[in-house]
């Protein structure tokens, strides 16, 4: 327990953060229109309601975070003692790479790469073999949607082929 | 943003390679007078509503009456239509071969939604159907006629709940042009707005609401069997085999017209129009439509070219005006 | 007597050689797309319609209807074996589905879901034929009012799903009612909490934020801190079927679920989603093993899977007798009834008896085929667990990316997959629950349009919520639920006490 008494500063930033969405929510409501109609409720309420809820919670995990930190959290502590960044960031790269090459190389390849680059993250030394994988599947499923489910899946410069 | 319709024509190219030249012996065959190209039909909406029925009986006829090769259709939902329209304009231009189903409610919603880009910047090609909105009571109400409803509206606006589908679609601007026509004030009237069709049927017909509004096929079997009772329709004329009477019978000079057509994307050159303008012409009079029309009970309402142009424009105007009415829109 | 001699004539139809194997294809093709993230039945059976077109009526709907049900299974597959949902009413079964799969349990979640699935379907199919006009007339009864009657009892279910502790389920409920807050307000037409951002007009699609939250999250998260570990996914172990005890603890969730899936069905806004959420409340509560809640119980399971095969059924009761469609896949069959110049409603059940009867038995039919399909590949599917982690996960991602890039063709939902994603991993990292987001996204938006629309209705008298009979009801169940529990554990405390034995808890 004495190591949970420590100022956590991940809680407490999920914490300030949860109050500033809220805190946003609730300011960013008041630029909506207000027009009750004969309901007497428009569409202000639920998020008022929402936003303030939002706070609340935030500024209750802080209290929390700052007075022996967050409640209840599993002992699993060992897990967290060594993260592995890297892999965080090649499993991050390989999303946003996949996002910018599915338009114009097409899904096929930007799949294939994904696969490769995700297993790369996990570990995977035999980037060769992964590739290849990766390019038979995206290629299976490619042909099984655009062919069996006549559903468009962009064939980047591989569909000139 | 790349241009996935470029990427996609590839592809079909691709899939067609091995069928192409036996459509080619067939097209030659028949000796179609266009030149059998594949379309690209983008459908602004969900599978399963009135726009993607269309685009996929426009799809379907283009392909048996020899029109085109391969016709693809693609869903781009949202937004009442303009997250399509917005994908049409900003990455088919000059794209001869790409078309758009559009229709009433993406004029409306390009208003409501502040869409940066508006129907004007496509190239319209031809309004194909229509569908008129009724509006309808379940079989207990006490109101018979639109004077009932009239009256009922003028003693306690607030206690008339009119159900149709969501705010700005063709449901509530039709509501609205009725309450201003009988003297309500711009806007004034209890719009109930609910997610389907089918949302408005459940509820008119279990009497939570006073009156709902919807296309008449959405209703047409309850009122056949008598569970609701059709007020109105919005058509000009009373409609062949539909004992359904206008507003414009009633006294209500409103008239209203769900229509939907195709718009092709901008910076065509003129030939590249005409030939769209021309194929969709031909599809709109083979027989395989005339049968997609009866079996779907939709309305016929060709028009092409430049008098459907003209048309667009009009709406916009027409439509405009209703939203800025309803308070949809700020001035 | 008629209604049975009807139904037999309906199984001379749905038993011709043509419609079985219409009917094996239609659920073959819903378990695959079931699979898919983003593919749901809605749009394969739109793909299909003008292909279709040449078949006779009878056959496609047979066909569309083993679809639907193929694809409720479909869905709970990856949900269990990847923690990837395919469908949104398969969410609910990835919590314990998947927690079963990583104890090497995976064989008798797969297979509770399948025999949870046969039996629901069954059962609602009895119901569909026997008692249709009576539940459609019920379910008429329910405006706006009751709909947030509904809505709030349905939120009692988020304690069951809250976690360790109050104050982050809390707060992970309202992030999700935050984000079913964007997009266009349906009442007036506003935008909100858009950001300007056309493609948030919408809001955020249910299947790309689980799909985010569970799969993208959950793939950040091991490959960040668990993966230098030993593997935690474990082969699987002794039967891969269900044994005796699982058999004990699934019949009654199986009927419960049925029960809870089956009337949401009916009602239009119902949804799939709702009775998973209150089977999986229930199941929590009623169970002999609460300490299995969270590891991978078998109960969280089976009930939730039977509720949304009992509600896909359902949805088939308004949709023939009333022409209601119910969701979106409904609106697809009605729209092929239409393609044939059908007209759903009340009288084609007297214009065409052999089509809806012929549908009907098809459906006790395709429920069989299910099975029949199902429990074999029960033990191919498992085997996907024992590939290798980093093709395992690489694959997954492949699937995931493809399920939101699948809804419109654009980079912003796999920027959007990516964030949420993001936003799992920090969930978990921080023991924050993620299952609360979901319930919040689904229930937040319908809760506030019903409470709208039922006071505009009522022009804000807020005194309708408890003078409608239903809707009094249901509140004060709600509000039973909500006190006798605690109230409950007090007497048992007390009890306890005053007898020496002190019970934790």
């Amino acid at each position: 327990m004495n190591a949970r008494m420590k100022l956590n500063p991940g809680e407490l930033l999920i914490s300030l953060a949860l109050i500033a969405l809220g805190s946003f929510v609730v300011v960013d409501t008041s630029a909506i229109t207000e027009t009750q109609g004969y309901g007497q409720v428009g569409p202000r309420l639920f998020p008022y309601l929402i936003g303030a809820g939002m706070s609340v919670c935030g500024a209750w995990l802080g209290w929390q975070a700052i007075s022996g930190g967050w409640r209840n959290m599993p002992s699993d502590e060992g897990d967290h003692s060594s993260p592995d960044w890297p892999a965080f960031a090649i499993v991050s790269a390989a999303i946003v790479l996949h996002m910018v090459l599915i338009g114009w190389a097409g899904f096929i390849i930007a799949s294939a790469l994904l696969f490769t680059l995700i297993a790369r993250a996990f570990g995977s030394r035999r980037s060769g073999r992964d590739l290849a994988i990766g390019a038979v599947l995206s290629t299976a499923v490619f042909f099984l949607f655009t062919y069996g489910l006549s559903m468009s899946l962009p064939a980047g410069f591989l569909g000139g082929v | 943003m790349f241009s996935n319709s470029s990427i996609n024509s590839n592809g079909s190219r691709f899939a067609c390679r091995s069928k192409a030249v036996l459509a080619g012996v067939i097209l030659a065959a028949t000796a179609a007078t266009v030149s059998a190209a594949d379309y690209k039909v983008l459908v602004p909406a969900a599978p399963g509503g009135g726009y993607d029925q269309l685009g996929r009986a426009v799809q379907a006829t283009m392909q048996s009456a020899g029109l085109s090769r391969r016709v693809q259709v693609n869903n781009a939902a949202g937004a009442g239509g303009t997250i399509g329209l917005a994908q049409l304009i900003n990455n088919s231009k000059g794209d001869g071969n790409a078309l758009m189903v559009t229709g009433k409610g993406m004029v409306s919603a390009q208003y409501i939604n502040n869409s940066p880009v508006t129907i004007s910047n496509a190239t319209p090609i031809a309004r194909l159907t229509g569908e008129f909105v009724v509006l309808v009571v379940p079989r207990e109400s006490p109101l018979k006629s639109m004077a009932d409803l009239v009256a009922a509206y003028k003693a306690n606006p607030g206690a008339v709940s009119w159900a149709g589908g969501f705010a700005g679609g063709v449901d509530q601007l039709t509501a609205g042009m009725i309450v201003q026509r009988v003297g309500g004030g711009a806007g004034k009237f209890n719009y109930v707005a609910f997610g389907s069709g089918g949302e408005v049927l459940s509820q008119v017909l279990g009497g939570h609401v006073t009156v709902g509004l919807g296309g008449y096929n959405e209703f047409a079997s309850q009122i056949k069997v008598g569970k609701l009772r059709a007020l109105a329709v919005t058509a000009d004329r009373r409609i062949d085999g539909i004992d359904i009477p206008t507003l414009k019978e009633q006294g209500i000079d409103v008239e209203f017209v769900n229509w939907r057509g195709l718009v092709a994307a901008p910076g065509i050159t003129d030939a590249q129009r005409a030939e769209l303008v021309d194929a969709v012409s031909q599809m709109a009079r083979s027989e395989h439509w005339k049968a997609t029309l009866d079996k779907n009970e939709w309305v016929d309402m060709l028009m092409t070219g430049d008098a459907f142009r003209q048309y667009v424009d009009a709406e916009q105007r027409t439509v405009l005006q209703v939203v800025t009415d309803l308070g949809l829109v700020k001035k | 007597m008629e209604t049975f001699y009807a139904l037999l004539s309906g199984f001379s139809v749905a038993l011709t050689l043509q419609n079985l194997l219409l009917g094996f294809v239609g659920v073959t093709l819903g378990t695959a797309v079931g699979v898919l993230p983003g593919v749901g039945p809605a749009l394969t059976m739109a793909l299909l319609l003008p292909a279709t077109a040449s078949v006779d009526p009878t056959g496609a709907l047979i066909m569309f209807a083993g679809i639907y049900y193929g694809a409720m299974f479909g869905g709970s597959t990856t949900s269990i074996l990847l923690n990837t949902p395919g469908e949104s009413s398969t969410i609910v079964t990835a919590m314990e589905g998947n927690l079963m799969a990583k104890r090497g349990r995976a064989g008798a979640a797969l297979a509770t879901s399948a025999i949870g699935s046969f039996v629901a379907g069954t059962i609602a199919t009895v119901l569909l034929t026997f008692a249709a006009p009576f539940v459609v007339d019920v379910a008429l009864k329910f405006g706006p009012t009751e709909y947030f009657a509904v809505m709030v009892l349905a939120f009692t279910t988020v304690s069951a799903v809250l976690g360790a502790s109050p104050a982050r389920g809390m707060a992970s409920l309202f992030l999700g009612l935050t984000i079913g807050l964007i997009g266009l307000d349906s009442q007036t037409g506003q935008a909100r909490f858009t950001l300007g951002i056309p493609e948030l007009l919408d809001g955020l699609d249910v299947v790309v934020v689980a799909v985010g939250l569970f799969a993208v999250g959950e793939t950040l998260y091991v490959a960040t801190f668990l993966n230098r570990n030993a593997d935690t996914i474990e082969q699987v172990k002794g039967s891969i079927w269900m044994d005796r005890a699982d058999w004990k603890r699934s019949w009654k969730p199986w009927l419960r679920g049925t029960a809870l899936g089956f009337p949401f069905g009916c009602i239009p806004a119902g949804g799939a989603e709702i009775p998973t959420f209150l089977s999986y409340g229930i199941e929590k509560k009623l169970t002999r093993h609460p300490e299995e809640f969270g590891k991978g119980a078998i109960e969280g399971v089976a009930g939730p899977e039977a509720a949304n095969n009992a509600s896909a059924s359902g949805t088939l009761m308004p949709l023939l007798t009333l022409g209601l469609p119910t969701t979106a896949t409904a609106a697809i069959i009605l729209a092929a009834f239409q393609q044939y110049g059908l007209q759903p409603g009340p009288l084609l059940f007297d214009t065409q008896p052999e089509l809806v009867w012929g549908l009907i038995a098809s459906m006790y039919v395709g429920n069989v085929i299910l099975l029949l399909l199902n429990l074999p590949l029960v033990g191919v599917w498992v085997k996907l667990l024992s590939i290798p982690r980093p093709l395992l996960y690489a694959g997954i991602l492949i699937f995931a990316t493809l399920g939101a890039y699948g809804l419109r063709n654009s980079w912003f939902d796999l920027a959007l997959l990516y964030g949420i994603g993001v936003m799992g991993f920090l969930m978990r990292r921080y023991d924050i629950p993620v299952a609360p987001v979901l319930v919040g996204m689904i229930l937040g938006p319908l809760a506030e349009q019903q409470f709208r629309r039922a006071l505009a209705i009522s022009q804000g008298e807020l005194s309708i919520f408890v003078t409608q009979p239903i809707s009094a009801t249901v509140l004060a169940i709600t509000a039973l639920v909500v006190i006798v529990p605690p109230i409950w554990r007090r007497v048992a405390r007390m009890r306890a006490a005053a007898i020496g034995h002190p019970i934790h808890n």
